[in-house]
């Protein structure tokens, strides 16, 4: 590429930059210090909310920085798919009036003119016509949408909004009228009380007339039935479903520990 | 499918009525009510309805009913109350103190407590060098975080948990975010966040008016509105009546 004479000293400092770069590549600056690569989430027990152990969380799923734009356009991609359209306006094919041309081409004196349906005239079609259920879905990489959903489940984990349910490896007994997974079971067989239990909960935690979303991983028929009552202020989504509109919106994101493992193997980017 | 009279006659369906041999009476019987009916003047039955003697159905006044006029509680009110001592008697898993810290002395006692439950039962001050050391290991600071949250009253976030390292950057946490009264429900921060009570004055002579709450003041105002509107169509109406009389 260079020729030797009048370039070299080009060359040789075009190596030298090359040189220091990837040398400062691999070393650490003083006082920089490395991220931490994983962050804390307490197992607790439901509905108690008790502590049963430490679980250490990768950072990209609890401790990701915020990302606002993501967040936005994952949002913005979501209410996008969920649009349905029911407008029907008639194209020039199926406009009412006759295929007749209005006038002859040349000699009138006026415009050159087609016929009625056309959508230059008044009264016409419309030029971009559509028919119900319209289609307002747009295209989302699929990597910017699970950096988006682990950026929102970050937000709420910063928030102290995120509580993990689950009982594995757990230093200390999950209680008596406590579960290792969100669901709701009455007090005794012969009572059907669980819509009590939940009731007790919510005033327990000082979480009436909150947005509460719950993430399970399998179907949970007790969390279903006895949270009905409440039905406007609880949100409960399988795993599979979960959306960013969803987590952002709720005060309370509960979720299983194997719904948490879903979420972030699914969404690792 | 072919019908033959022979198949309709042979058995009677449950749905018929019983067979009447002698139908014209039917016309007989609507004969006879009509004529029992005595006609009345026309004028007559005015007169009545005028003087007032015979109240029609439209015309009869209608029962005042007041708050006064029912005895006992409201419907909604008891299930209310029933609802609530049915919740309070669920048994629950309390592990969490309903009583939230609220002084430092209290807070600084808690953690002492959590503290030495880890180092079998040793006595300290909150100033001993011990609390300023990070934890051992993540089991301690474990039992540690989860005793504080029980004696305090708080869920400390996880993102905090992870952060915090000692004993001392717990207390200094919670004096910030809790015991400043940042959660509470008046922000000292900010205007307007004295909130006086009748409790907090025990003389006579000092009487508190609480805070008005946005929605009560709306609803007042409603209702003084619409008394005012009622108020102004009636002298509107008893105008016009004087103007008619005085024409």
């Amino acid at each position: 590429m260079f020729s030797c004479g009048s370039s070299r000293p080009l060359l040789k400092s075009l190596q030298k930059i090359r040189s220091q770069s990837s040398v400062a590549g691999k070393k650490i600056l003083g006082n920089a210090a490395l991220p931490p690569l994983f962050t804390l989430a307490t197992l607790r027990s439901f509905p108690s909310l008790e502590p049963l152990t430490f679980v250490p969380v990768p950072a990209s799923v609890f401790d990701a920085p915020l990302r606002r734009d993501l967040l936005w356009k994952a949002v913005v991609y979501e209410n996008d798919n969920k649009r349905v359209g029911s407008s029907n306006p008639p194209g020039r094919s199926e406009n009412g009036y006759s295929r007749r041309k209005l006038l002859p081409q040349k000699g009138s004196g006026k415009a050159r003119a087609g016929d009625a349906n056309s959508p230059t005239r008044h009264n016409g079609a419309r030029a971009l016509a559509r028919s119900a259920p319209n289609d307002y879905t747009t295209k989302l990489p699929q990597k910017v949408y699970s950096q988006a959903l682990l950026n929102a489940l970050s937000y709420q984990y910063r928030r102290g909004n995120v509580h993990v349910i689950g009982g594995a490896n757990a230093l200390c007994e999950t209680a008596e009228h406590d579960l290792n997974e969100l669901d709701v079971l009455p007090t005794s067989i012969q009572e059907d009380d669980g819509e009590l239990v939940f009731e007790k909960f919510l005033q327990t935690h000082g979480m009436a007339g909150e947005n509460l979303l719950f993430i399970i991983s399998a179907p949970r028929a007790g969390l279903f039935r006895y949270s009905d009552p409440v039905k406007d202020d609880v949100n409960i989504v399988q795993q599979e479903f979960v959306d960013v509109n969803d987590i952002l919106k709720a005060r309370r994101v509960f979720l299983e520990l194997e719904a948490l493992e879903y979420l972030a193997v699914t969404h690792t980017v | 499918m072919l019908r033959s009279s022979s198949y309709v006659s042979t058995g009677r369906f449950l749905h018929v009525s019983a067979r009447r041999s002698d139908f014209m009476s039917w016309f007989k019987r609507k004969e006879d009510s009509k004529s029992n009916k005595t006609s009345r003047n026309t004028k007559d039955v005015i007169a009545d309805i005028e003087s007032g003697e015979n109240k029609t159905k439209g015309s009869s006044s209608k029962l005042k009913l007041t708050e006064d006029s029912f005895v006992g509680e409201e419907a909604a009110a008891v299930n209310h109350a029933k609802r609530k001592v049915l919740v309070a008697q669920v048994p629950f898993n309390k592990w969490l103190s309903s009583k939230k810290v609220s002084t430092a002395e209290a807070l600084d006692q808690a953690i002492i407590q959590a503290f030495s439950a880890l180092n079998s039962g040793t006595a300290m001050s909150i100033d001993d060098e011990s609390l300023a050391v990070p934890f051992s290991n993540l089991v301690n600071k474990f039992h540690f975080t989860k005793s504080l949250q029980a004696s305090t009253g708080v869920l400390v976030p996880d993102y905090q948990l992870t952060r915090l390292k000692t004993p001392l950057e717990f207390r200094d946490f919670y004096l910030r975010e809790i015991v400043s009264g940042k959660l509470a429900k008046y922000k000292d921060a900010e205007p307007g966040a004295i909130d006086l009570d009748s409790s907090s004055y025990t003389a006579e002579t000092v009487h508190v008016v609480k805070q008005v709450a946005p929605q009560e003041q709306r609803k007042k105002l409603s209702n003084i509105l619409s008394e005012v509107e009622s108020l102004d169509r009636q002298n509107a109406r008893e105008a016009l009546k004087s103007a008619r009389r005085v024409v």
